[in-house]
């Protein structure tokens, strides 16, 4: 019975001890779940995704088929963005259908500001190659700052304002 | 009579039934030798277990003759001592003698190095959840404050390397190198010894506006900033002006003290 009891109690020693040893090893990570700096460090990389797949969105356009397009655009936006694009998409439609508007939006770098758990300042340098009627043609370079406002939904980080900076 | 438990045996000198463990007969005082547990045990050599034999021997009160019972049960301990059985602990000075791993007192030693382990580790989970996250295991900046340090550090750096007033151009200098790594000093130097005869010349002020600085990785030793500077360049000789709207990628790197400036590259 004490040996059996020794035997485990041993066991549960061991067993803390490397962990113990692994807290000193590999510090927070020993910790089981993330700890608040783990989630505030994949809340960045969410908040940069997101953005990075809103601003291509955003700036992307193709006349042939702008009910996809705008539809891209307002599944990574929320509140008052999200309300003012789906006010604007009419607009749009019929002003890249008649200018024949092609435009495809990338991301050169993504900066992040002040954040916290549910928001976040966002600043991104973008381009667009862009080509329609007035460009006779011919594919125009643009280049924008652009910044967001990020709301965290659901576990998803969506653009909740979004303005382009002079 | 009943039979002998797996705990039990015969006390050698009174033939009562004991407890296999016991060194000393409840029944009749005399000191016994311990009996070994199983023989697999303790099979590697061990000293020969001369002083339980003399004390078997020495006592005065054990009955002549009984070497040969004692013998009966204990042949292993007088002869050839294969397997010897091991000496009682030091400290097991109570009326029983047991196989270590059975020991209450290892029970005891083993609960309270859990107890101390457990703590332990309790301890650094704690710390691990409340620490202040100024940093992630993967030495992501994510604290509050060292982030706005080194946003603030940013613009500041930038606005320092990239404004000149013609009338000032030493002392601007200066100001802007004070935050430089020691290389990117040396680039910055020959980049203003190539434009500083045109702005004299054409009396040049840059002035550099931060619109905004943010980051795009950080750790406690090296920062990338994106920012978005509006740069006016006026030539006061012609009273030309041209504001240009830029965007910047700036490398700061910091040892003890302050962010220095180490990289500052123009995007396209």
């Amino acid at each position: 019975m004490t040996r059996a009891l020794n035997v485990v109690l041993g066991l549960i020693v061991v067993v803390l001890v490397v962990w113990l040893g692994a807290f000193a090893v590999r510090g927070s990570l020993a910790a089981p779940g993330l700890t608040p700096a783990e989630e505030l460090s994949e809340d960045l990389s969410d908040i940069r995704q997101g953005a990075r797949a809103e601003a291509v969105a955003f700036l992307t356009l193709d006349y042939r088929r702008m009910d996809e397009v705008t539809a891209r655009v307002l599944a990574g936006a929320t509140g008052p963005f999200k309300k003012q694009y789906a006010s604007s998409v009419k607009t749009l439609q019929q002003a890249a259908v008649s200018q024949d508007s092609l435009a495809k939006g990338y991301v050169k770098e993504i900066g992040v500001g002040t954040f916290d758990r549910d928001s976040a300042t966002v600043f991104v340098s973008a381009g667009s190659k862009v080509k329609n009627k007035g460009t006779k043609g011919k594919v125009e370079d643009r280049t924008w700052r652009i910044r967001f406002n990020m709301t965290k939904v659901d576990d998803r980080w969506l653009v909740s304002q979004l303005e382009f900076v002079g | 009579m009943a039979k002998l438990k797996r705990d039990e045996r015969l006390c050698p000198f009174c033939a009562e039934t004991i407890k296999a463990a016991a060194i000393r007969c409840r029944y009749c005082q005399a000191d016994l030798p311990p009996v070994e547990p199983e023989p697999k045990v303790e099979a590697g050599p061990s000293e020969p277990d001369e002083p339980v034999e003399a004390d078997v021997l020495s006592r005065p009160a054990a009955p002549a003759g009984d070497t040969s019972r004692l013998h009966g049960t204990q042949p292993a301990t007088d002869e050839e001592s294969p397997a010897p059985p091991p000496p009682p602990p030091p400290a097991t000075t109570t009326d029983e003698s047991v196989p270590p791993l059975a020991s209450r007192r290892l029970t005891a030693v083993l609960a309270a190095l859990a107890i101390l382990a457990a703590a332990g580790v309790g301890a650094a989970w704690w710390q691990a959840e409340h620490s202040s996250a100024i940093s992630a295991p993967d030495g992501t900046l994510v604290g509050d404050a060292p982030r706005s340090e080194a946003i603030v550090a940013g613009a500041d750096l930038t606005q320092r390397a990239l404004s000149y007033d013609y009338r000032n151009l030493a002392n601007d200098m200066e100001v802007a190198e004070a935050r430089m790594t020691p290389s990117f000093r040396k680039e910055y130097k020959a980049t203003m010894a190539a434009v500083r005869a045109n702005t004299l010349k054409n009396k040049i002020v840059l002035q550099a506006d931060v619109v905004s600085s943010s980051i795009i990785m950080a750790t406690e030793r090296k920062a990338q900033l994106l920012v978005f500077i509006n740069q006016t360049t006026s030539a006061q000789a012609t009273k030309a002006q041209q504001l240009d709207r830029n965007s910047l990628i700036i490398t700061l790197v910091r040892g003890k003290g302050d962010w220095m400036l180490s990289d500052l590259t123009a995007l396209g």
